[in-house]
């Protein structure tokens, strides 16, 4: 993609990459009190930490990476899950590859927790609503504070 | 059976945009016998394929701003690559420890911080 580290140093650094308007896209988020480039420093040391974070827990990159893309690239929250799955989309698969070459994986529970999850999306996607999701956040973050101390004790 | 009952909750939670991963490892871990490493490539191989159709229909309401994405990606590819490297290195009863770390400030930022 990149034929050589100049044009990635340019891409990083500078304006365009295969003609599309990068600068303009940074210059249009919010938060303009920082300079772009300062900017694109945080941002790229906080993607940094969501694959270190998504690689090393299997899990959780958009905790890192939906608030840099809300805060610092000044996105909606709709862009900004969108977005966040697209990063978190390739880097996932990177890191299953390595785990998978390592001889870690399970395919017997992999298909049984496809099947529960699809079915859970679609009976979320009909109960919207049912229970306020405000409330539903708070009764899981218990549940996450809770399972958090039995593994750690 | 308990498989499929974990994978309906994490896919009920994960709608939600509460990460489902961030349910369904701590679930496997302490209901079944699955070991910490294992249940974290569960879910990295399992969240690809709904990720992949999620990511069909953002892009179709074109909430999807790809040149930041592809910015973040470069970065974020060094970090999943030395990231997955210390998960294969580092021992079940350590990362577990860690990942339960993680989880309680993921707990308490969910509980205080995440609605302001």
């Amino acid at each position: 993609m990149f034929y050589n580290s100049l044009h990635l140093q340019n891409y990083i650094f500078n304006k365009s990459l295969f003609g599309i308007n990068l600068e303009k896209s940074w210059q249009n988020s919010k938060g303009d009190d920082m300079n772009i480039r300062n900017k694109k420093i945080l941002t790229g040391i906080l993607g940094f930490l969501t694959g270190i974070c998504n690689g090393i827990f299997g899990a959780g990159g958009g905790i890192i990476v939906v608030p840099t893309l809300i805060h610092i690239i000044g996105l909606n929250e709709h862009e900004a899950h969108a977005t966040a799955l697209a990063v978190i989309l390739p880097i996932s698969a990177v890191s299953a590859v390595i785990y998978y070459r390592n001889g870690i994986y399970a395919w017997d529970v992999i298909y049984k927790v496809i099947i529960g999850g699809i079915l859970g999306s679609i009976i979320g996607s009909k109960c919207l609503g049912a229970i306020p999701p405000y409330w539903l956040r708070k009764i899981f973050s218990i549940f996450m504070v809770l399972a958090a101390l039995r593994m750690i004790v | 059976m308990l498989f499929v009952l974990i994978g309906i909750i994490a896919g009920l939670i994960g709608g939600m945009g509460i990460g489902g991963g961030t349910i369904l490892i701590p679930a496997l871990v302490l209901f079944t016998h699955i070991p910490q490493k294992t249940a974290q490539s569960v879910n990295l191989i399992t969240f690809l394929p709904v990720a992949i159709i999620a990511l069909i229909i953002h892009t179709r309401e074109s909430r999807v701003k790809y040149n930041i994405a592809l910015f973040i990606i470069i970065f974020a590819l060094f970090g999943a690559l030395i990231g997955s490297r210390l998960a294969i290195h580092v021992s079940v009863y350590w990362l577990r420890k860690l990942f339960g770390i993680f989880l309680l400030i993921m707990g308490i930022y969910e509980f205080l911080i995440r609605d302001s």
